[in-house]
């Protein structure tokens, strides 16, 4: 066992093929390289799973790991990570979320649980501090995730056990489900595919334990410096008042809607504006764990046919809702609740359909496909109809749940350019065209399409000055400027890879107003925070550096498994539809800055810009010669370059 | 600025307050309070020990729970190694672990379970208002709890509905002289 303060300080595998436990620990030198949460579960990824490795058969690893500050009052310290083998890509594959299993898992005393196997009929888990019980699932099986925790956990949640579950999504393993951790979920990368393909509707968790603090009045201080920051930062009111929908804003601001399968940059947003949101649905602030900010938001129906429905609602899936053509706020929340309750991404789950809309809407599906039905963009019955045979994989569900890529590779007949996946993962976010940097953003993230694996959007907060001094170029603080973009990508991939190594958050920490808060959260404060909790004095820059190891082993991991520079790419319709309408009308991604762009990022990483493979120098600098070595030992067996 | 508050004939206690009217007014749900509790009255960070529980439901719903300090309380009168001990706070008692035996009997006896055992040394612990600057109230970021005793809590709600009652008289007021201008306006 490691003692640290902070930390569990012990490693748990389950085997759900012999149902079996067993109770290790983590090389303590896993704890300086790899910090925790993301970082310990990359790295063990790595070894527990390879280029022939299927991500649904048992001996497939999941992984779940807190932030190494999670259960700790450190604010916003509420994230865990589930690490899989991308079950849509092939390559490294995570999510993460911010409910209470990881803190449970650490007071239970683990940095990190390992799950493989595959039990004979459905099972739950419990584990109960040192004791690890397996029990029938049968009568949880189908049930969906609000019925799945309540009956695990009862009505009232005052910590007796956290629960992680799947809903069907994840039995039916629908590439893109979920795990949900209370009312927070594991989304991406089909984690919850992965727990369904095991045979494991829920994993229960009860800790007794504590965490022990190296010194509670530095962490105290630390704790009221970010509360006089947030205060200040103007980035953090507005979420205050309005939650993540209040991303809203930006998009029209910038006409970067992507809505109609990212086709429209203008849009009848109107009735899904943070005002509507707000004053129609909301019950109250909401907070994650430790939170401060308070941006969670529970969104209910409060009349009509269907008075008294709610779920959880995040920006992200009010903007997916767009991308299926939704204007009207209360079949939005109809459908993030179906998607929500059968345990799926919206993410993945709204480009599926909507990617499934245009090939209807242009003759390549007919009704005939689509088992005698229509589905048009904007259509709320549908939409909701396709949701449900999504999760149950019924008829074009059955296509659909394979994600938006593999079923355009089914389909054929030119579907292929309907389908907006980077690595087969669906198109998240805001449309990155007219904004370079943004497009190699999505495209350059190991997990696949993603905004949240960087922080593109410090070019819209840097001054010239800054972006001079931190990336060699005043071009890197204009939206369209392309010097410096490619540093400013890899600085700020490092940046927010800190918050998944800890545990905090990705917007609490990770975005500010200006480049001095950013700093002074990010870097400053993260690292004040962490050396209070574990007594190892670590700067801002010690965490860069950890970060920068992480990432480089998710590199690495997605090399093994054949990708390189051509994969680092995005969808055709950026480079050669202009967006239309709104403020970005006929923008396109131009071609030759996102190349250029993406040199430089190769080059700022220390990996071949031609094949984006790393350099031996880069692994050996961040002490990763265990990672070297898999990689020359592969190349001979492959007869491939796998490393320059 | 704290406002004057007379010596308190009732004893203070911590006391959920949230403001209805406002969406950002509840308490959020985020635990601070539990775990800081338990770090600043155990040592470590256990939101199992803490004295203060956030109890939660959904949709969006979540409730502080802690001592309420009774006049007459029932933890104390069922102990049975007097391990409740008088603090510097007048009516506010505490629970000395060099003498509790973790019988659990006064976690029974409090009809608000607001008593914790700490699951890893099985003792009692008892809200104590950290000495009189509780940690949970200091830190709570949505400033939901106060320190009030059952007198002032009344005073509080009484003046809250007084307002209330101050606008309704007011509305109706504005109402019947409306009514009387139609009336003349009509005659």
């Amino acid at each position: 066992m490691v003692k640290i303060a902070g930390y569990g300080g012990k490693f748990l595998r389950i085997d759900l093929t012999s149902q079996k436990a067993y109770i290790d620990s983590l090389p303590s030198e896993y704890y300086e390289d790899y910090i925790g949460g993301r970082g310990f579960n990359s790295r063990l990824l790595f070894d527990l799973a390879g280029p022939v490795t299927d991500p649904l058969s048992p001996e497939a690893p999941l992984l779940i790991a807190p932030g190494a500050l999670h259960g700790t009052p450190v604010p916003t310290a509420s994230r865990s990570t589930a690490t899989v083998k991308n079950v849509l890509s092939g390559g490294h594959g995570d999510a993460h979320g911010g409910g209470y299993v990881g803190s449970e898992l650490k007071y239970a005393g683990y940095d990190v649980l390992v799950i493989t196997g595959r039990a004979e009929k459905p099972t739950w888990v419990l584990i109960n501090d040192d004791k690890v019980e397996f029990h029938d699932a049968s009568e949880l099986w189908g049930k969906k995730i609000r019925e799945t925790q309540e009956a695990l956990k009862g009505k009232f949640s005052s910590k007796k056990i956290e629960v992680a579950c799947i809903g069907p999504a994840g039995e039916n393993l629908v590439k893109y489900a979920i795990i949900a951790d209370g009312v927070a979920t594991f989304g991406r990368t089909g984690v919850g595919a992965v727990m369904g393909s095991k045979n494991l509707k829920a994993v229960a968790v009860y800790g007794s334990g504590g965490l022990a603090i190296h010194d509670p009045e530095r962490l105290l201080k630390a704790i009221k410096k970010y509360s006089e920051i947030i205060k200040l930062d103007a980035y953090l009111p507005p979420a205050v008042t309005y939650g993540s929908p209040r991303f809203m804003w930006h998009r029209v601001k910038h006409g970067i809607h992507g809505a109609c399968n990212w086709r429209l940059g203008d849009f009848k947003w109107q009735q899904l504006s943070p005002e509507i949101f707000r004053e129609k649905h909301t019950l109250k602030a909401a907070s994650c764990a430790m939170c401060p900010v308070r941006c969670r938001r529970d969104m209910m129906i409060k009349d009509g046919e269907h008075q008294g429905e709610y779920t959880k609602i995040e920006w992200e899936s009010i903007a997916r809702s767009m991308t299926m053509g939704l204007t009207e706020s209360v079949v939005v929340i109809r459908v993030i609740t179906a998607f929500n309750e059968l345990g799926m991404d919206i993410e993945c789950g709204g480009d599926a359909i909507a990617f499934a809309q245009e090939c209807f809407e242009k003759g390549i599906l007919t009704e005939e496909d689509l088992d005698g039905d229509s589905l048009n963009f904007g259509d709320a019955e549908s939409i909701l109809k396709t949701i449900y045979k999504i999760a149950y994989r019924e008829g074009i569900g059955d296509l659909l749940a394979d994600g938006c890529y593999y079923a355009s590779q089914a389909i054929g007949r030119g579907s292929e350019k309907c389908a907006m996946h980077i690595k087969g993962v669906g198109v998240t976010a805001g449309d990155p065209r007219g904004m370079p940097v943004r497009a190699v953003s999505y495209a350059t993230s190991t997990r696949g399409s993603d905004h949240l694996r960087s922080n593109p959007y410090v070019e819209e907060i840097a001054t010239p000055e800054e972006a001079e001094r931190m990336f060699g170029s005043k071009e890197a603080a204009d939206l369209k400027g392309v010097k410096g973009k490619g540093r400013m990508l890899k600085w700020s991939e490092d940046l927010v890879t800190i918050g998944d190594l800890l545990g905090t958050c990705k917007w609490a920490f990770y975005r500010a107003a200006n480049m001095q808060y950013l700093q002074e959260k990010g870097l400053n404060l993260a690292g004040e925070f962490y050396s209070a909790v574990t007594g190892r004095e670590t700067s801002g820059d010690d965490l860069m550096l950890a970060a920068e190891r992480v990432y480089n082993i998710e590199k690495a991991f997605n090399v093994r498994v054949g990708m390189r520079r051509k994969d680092d790419t995005i969808p055709e319709r950026f480079f050669n539809e202009p967006n239309r309408g709104g403020p970005n009308d006929g923008a396109i991604v131009e071609r030759d800055k996102f190349n250029i762009i993406l040199d430089e990022y190769y080059e700022a990483r220390g990996w071949d810009p031609r094949t984006s493979l790393q350099k031996e120098a880069t692994l050996e600098r961040l002490g990763l010669s265990h990672i070297k070595d898999v990689l020359r030992k592969e190349e001979q067996e492959k007869g491939e370059k796998l490393l320059l | 600025m704290k406002k004057a508050v007379a010596k308190p004939k009732l004893p203070l206690r911590v006391e959920y307050q949230p403001t209805p009217e406002k969406l950002e007014g509840w308490c959020a749900g985020c635990r601070l309070c539990e775990v800081l509790c338990s770090l600043q009255n155990i040592g470590i960070c256990n939101p199992k020990a803490s004295r203060i529980r956030v109890i939660s439901w959904q949709p969006s719903v979540d409730v502080p729970v802690t001592c309420r300090q009774c006049k007459d309380p029932l933890c104390a009168e069922v102990c049975p190694v007097d391990a409740f001990v008088e603090t510097a706070i007048e009516g506010v008692l505490r629970v000395e672990p060099e003498q509790c035996i973790g019988c659990g009997a006064c976690a029974e006896a409090c009809p608000f379970g607001a008593i914790s055992i700490d699951p890893s040394t099985g003792l009692a612990g008892k809200c104590d208002l950290c000495g009189g600057e509780p940690i949970c109230i200091e830190y709570c970021p949505a400033d939901v709890l106060k320190l009030l005793t059952s007198e002032s809590n009344r005073q509080e709600k009484m003046e809250q509905w007084a307002r209330v009652v101050q606008e309704q008289k007011e509305k109706a007021e504005t109402v019947l002289r409306e009514i009387a201008a139609g009336s003349e306006q009509n005659g």
